[in-house]
């Protein structure tokens, strides 16, 4: 049976981040070895740094991981450019297995996630939920999923987090074994029987006001809002210049799309949020998410209230699905905008907090989380590729 | 109120203006999320700013110190790289002290300065912003595209270096840019690392200052130890000397008292004590002294000790000598000589006497009248009675240790030792004779019961000797058991006589008379001329042959006038057969008789 153990730290040494890391995690273990590591970095660590040490101070582990705009560990959030957090997991081989693809690209998202999904199933064909890092730029969420489901069924669930930097859309990096990825993409399967997963979405943003339609598109980039150059339609419609940049923009650029009605409760929400991660010269947007033409899409309002109450909400769900389970180990993969664009360092505290401890209280169940750039989490019986939600993947033991 | 109807493309139109106004509000919301995020990274800086001075001030080491304020800047400032530098004066460079984040910046690479200079950042006590274009600014070639800098003094005022952040050329893309709103918290951190860095060079000037004295006093301990182990070893040495010393006074005690023990019976105190404090008297040496010396032996002792068995006769000498010995002692004479029964003492040696001759005719006197307490406990123990002859002679002698390195004696030379010894010879039992040189030396307290001329063995004139009986002054002492009572026999007793000594020695086969006997003394009526002082050996005639067979002796001391044959001769050694057979005869005698 697989066992988790978490840690995290604002140490900006990396080597000794690293050891900290392992040290708060396996410190009451008799040694640092494990049998796998996954950790969420910041873009400013020293990569090399983490990997070598990792690598000394466990060697028999498989090392994975991935950068993000910060980190969320069980002692809150760090978004600075020197967070770093750990889930190191002891296991037997067959209970889990790493798979590593070193480029995906909006075209290639299907066919590289299926690649990536058969060599998992060849490798361990009893995997049974897939913790997923790739690239969160030029990329299309909903495109890899399917490429995953084509092989794995849309039944597997599919959790983790898009990677990212501290939001300045430039790049991002995975890692496997002693190997530096740049946009690139990461699969962990898990294999124990013993242990299920269940994942949980919420954004709790507004639509406001008259949607505006996908005039022209192509997968997922688009070219014309309202018959008008996309970035050009947006900016005009948000009183911005034209030449500001996305980061500029920020959340206000954010739109909706809607979802079908059956899906609302279980959503907390009529919408699902995505956003334009690159913008092209001639004013066409690329977004994570395919968007036909005629598809309508709204401007969003964050509501600080309704994201603190949606987020209840999605936490009692959880707390119920649990069906009074304690949680053996939580993922989570939360927004990077959700950080320091939307909340102020109490604000984000709450935030985690109102996670924590309803789920964990304040038994030590390892929490492993990343400010990344869009999220993998079910909803309505399949896996969803989220954007601008806070995600909690919740690992419990299986009910016999 | 009248309702305005509006067309189509004016509610349009108003819609898009109110939806611009709406998402503007977006924006406008942002905005004011991202200033209050900026002002919570700046209340943030300065709590870290905090918790660096709570890591920086306990930092052990300027080393540490460093390490820890180019960690602090990154973490503070969310910077990619940092560095501490420090200002040569000499070279007008920067040193750097620590670093992060530059890949190749190596610690002591030189930094120039003239720059800095000339734009007036060498003074002044705010942090100031500075892009660096890689190929114009003096500073290109360290791979950085911006820096913020702030200079830090010290309490002089004297620049002491930099603090700097800053953001590489390669990943400025990551980082924010350095704006004005970081120099309020970066000049805080800088002047904070300032005062922490004089606190922590007052910090190692005090723990110098310290670790020198307590060198110093490490030195100072090692020597103290030293010397304590030099005073340990000088006391050990005297302790051990003391005992040495203890040891080797307590074997003189030892031997003191063994010698005291041992000898103390045969010397004099004077003697013993100028021995025991003066060690240097028993260097070999000696001096010219006039002495008295005295000479005494127990008269017949040697036909005593043949009859006795050895533990009678060692028993009877010891009691004697006991007693002889306080005598002398008692005197001021120094025992020289034990030999045998033979005593030779002297008066005036080691330790001068004024009054020697005195001394040593008083001594005599009192030596022969402790006779009758030697005697008194020898016929308690069943021993015979012994008699002692005395004689004195005063003359110049060598005294001095004599004798090697390994035996020495202190101990008396010259002529006058025999000539005591020949006068000694001269008398019988319970006798003092002394010599011409004696009786000056005593002067005229003497009594003087008789006196004779003798001729010794090798003198070439005769040699006037006189009997003491007494000495008057301060020692008042005489002879008290003179034994001279002579009584008649009723039967004349034959015997037969050898001499001894003399011109007529080895005559044999000579008879006589007994006519007269006292206890000590017998006239005798001799056959032909006797002389005086002659030593006889004599046999009982007309008894049993056993009786015969048995010798006695005695000394002629006086011509009797009434035949010119009848001599007083005095017993030196009688056995005991012929003691009883004379006290048979005493009791049947006609009357007591003065000699």
């Amino acid at each position: 049976m697989l066992e988790f153990y978490s840690s995290s730290t604002a140490a900006i040494n990396s080597k000794r981040a690293i050891a900290e890391c392992l040290e708060n995690a396996l410190g009451d273990e008799k040694d640092l070895d494990c049998d796998l590591i996954i950790f969420y970095t910041s873009i400013g660590h020293n990569f090399r740094d983490i990997l070598t040490e990792a690598r000394r101070l466990s060697p028999n582990a498989q090392i994975v991981g991935c950068t993000g705009a910060g980190i969320i560990g069980r002692d809150g959030p760090n978004e600075s450019m020197k967070a770093l957090a750990i889930m190191a997991i002891k296991g037997e081989k067959n209970e889990f297995t790493v798979v590593s693809k070193d480029s995906i690209i909006s075209f290639t998202s299907f066919e590289v996630s299926a690649q990536l999904a058969q060599e998992l199933k060849n490798k361990n064909p009893s995997i049974n939920m897939i913790h997923f890092l790739p690239s969160g730029l030029d990329f299309i969420g909903d495109k890899a999923l399917e490429g995953m489901e084509s092989v794995f069924g849309p039944e597997i669930p599919i959790f983790g987090s898009t990677s990212g930097d501290n939001m300045k859309l430039i790049n991002n990096f995975q890692f496997i074994g002693d190997r530096i990825l740049e946009r690139g993409a990461i699969a962990v399967g898990f294999a124990d029987p013993t242990l299920e997963v269940i994942t949980q979405a919420t954004h709790g943003f507004n639509v406001i006001g008259e949607p505006f339609e996908v005039t022209r598109s192509e997968l997922n980039r688009i070219f014309e809002l309202e018959g008008q150059p996309a970035w050009r339609f947006l900016t005009n419609r948000l009183g911005v210049p034209e030449t500001a940049t996305l980061p500029e923009v920020g959340p206000a650029g954010w739109v909706a799309r809607e979802l079908p009605e059956e899906l609302n409760n279980e959503y907390g929400s009529t919408h699902i949020l995505f956003a334009a991660l690159n913008k092209d010269l001639d004013g066409s947007i690329y977004t994570p998410v395919v968007c036909p033409e005629g598809t309508k899409l709204w401007n969003t309002e964050r509501d600080e209230d309704r994201m603190f109450k949606d987020l209840d909400k999605m936490v009692e769900q959880l707390i119920e699905r649990c069906e009074g389970r304690k949680p053996y180990a939580v993922f989570h993969a939360d927004c990077a905008a959700r950080g320091r664009w939307s909340f102020n360092r109490v604000l984000k505290d709450e935030i985690v907090s109102r996670m924590q401890y309803p789920l964990i209280q304040d038994e030590d169940v390892p929490w492993l989380g990343m400010y990344g750039f869009g999220e993998f989490a079910r909803l309505g019986g399949r896996n969803q590729f989220h954007m601008f939600t806070t995600s909690l993947f919740v690992i419990l033991k299986k009910t016999r | 109120m009248s309702e305005e109807k509006l067309t189509y493309n004016e509610l349009k139109a108003g819609y898009e203006v109110l939806q611009k106004q709406v998402t503007r509000s977006l924006i406008i919301k942002q905005e004011l999320i991202h200033a209050k995020d900026s002002l919570d990274r700046d209340l943030t800086r300065f709590r870290t700013i905090q918790t660096y001075c709570k890591k920086a001030i306990h930092a052990g080491s300027f080393e540490e110190f460093a390490e820890i304020t180019v960690e602090s800047i990154i973490e503070t400032f969310e910077l990619e790289c940092s560095t501490l530098l420090t200002h040569d004066k000499t070279k007008n460079s920067l040193k750097v002290e620590a670093a992060f984040g530059f890949e190749e910046l190596a610690a002591g690479y030189p930094f120039d300065i003239d720059w800095l200079g000339a734009k007036g950042f060498l003074k002044g006590a705010s942090a100031f912003i500075e892009k660096i274009a890689p190929d114009t600014h003096p500073w290109g070639y360290l791979g950085l595209c911006q820096v913020i800098l702030c200079p830090y003094d010290d309490s002089k005022g004297d620049l002491q270096g930099f603090v700097l952040g800053g953001r590489t050329e390669r990943n400025q893309a990551y980082y924010d840019e350095i704006t004005q709103e970081m120099i309020p918290s970066f000049t805080v951190f800088t002047q904070e690392m300032s005062i922490l860095l004089q606190n922590l060079r007052s910090k190692e000037y005090l723990e110098r200052t310290v670790q020198e004295r307590t060198k110093d006093l490490k030195t100072t301990n090692v020597e103290l130890k030293k010397t304590n182990e030099e005073l340990q070893q000088e006391i050990t040495m005297r302790t051990q000397t003391e005992e040495k010393l203890r040891l080797a006074e307590q074997e003189s005690k030892e031997l003191s008292e063994f010698l005291k023990k041992m000898f103390g019976r045969y010397l004099s105190t004077e003697v013993m004590d100028s021995l025991l404090e003066n060690p240097s008297a028993l260097e070999l040496g000696g001096e010219r002294r006039n002495v008295t010396i005295m000479m005494s032996d127990l008269r017949g002792f040697t036909s005593l000790s043949e009859r006795l068995e050895p533990e009678q006769v060692v028993k009877m000498l010891n009691g004697y000598l006991e007693v002889m010995v306080d005598v002398i002692h008692q005197y001021n004479g120094t025992i020289n000589e034990i030999i045998g029964d033979s005593l030779l003492v002297i008066f005036g040696a080691p330790q001068e006497i004024p009054d020697r001759a005195q001394h040593a005719i008083a001594c005599a006197l009192a030596m022969e009248n402790a006779m009758a307490k030697v005697n008194k406990e020898n016929r308690e123990a069943g021993l015979p009675e012994l008699e002692m002859g005395i004689g004195l002679h005063d003359t110049e002698v060598i005294v001095g240790n004599i004798g090697s390195s390994k035996r020495i004696k202190y101990s008396v030379v010259g002529r006058g030792v025999n000539m005591a010894s020949r006068i000694e010879s001269y008398t019988v039992g319970g006798q003092i004779l002394i010599s011409e040189s004696v009786r000056k030396e005593a002067g005229e307290v003497l009594r003087i019961d008789a006196q004779s001329e003798v001729l010794p063995k090798g003198a070439g004139v005769p040699l006037r000797i006189y009997e003491i009986g007494g000495i008057a002054g301060r020692y008042n002492l005489a002879l008290e058991d003179k034994d001279l009572a002579l009584v008649t026999l009723r039967q004349k007793l034959p015997l037969r006589y050898t001499i001894l000594e003399g011109k007529h020695v080895g005559r044999k086969g000579l008879g006589g008379l007994l006519v007269r006997l006292s206890k000590k003394c017998a006239e005798i009526a001799f056959d032909g001329q006797v002389e005086l002082l002659t030593n006889l050996k004599m046999n009982l005639g007309d008894v049993y042959e056993e009786l015969a067979a048995k010798d006695f002796y005695g000394k002629v001391i006086e011509r009797l006038e009434k035949d010119g044959h009848s001599y007083l001769v005095r017993f030196t050694s009688v056995p005991p057969e012929v003691v009883s057979y004379f006290q048979a005869h005493q009791q049947h005698a006609i009357k007591p008789s003065a000699s």
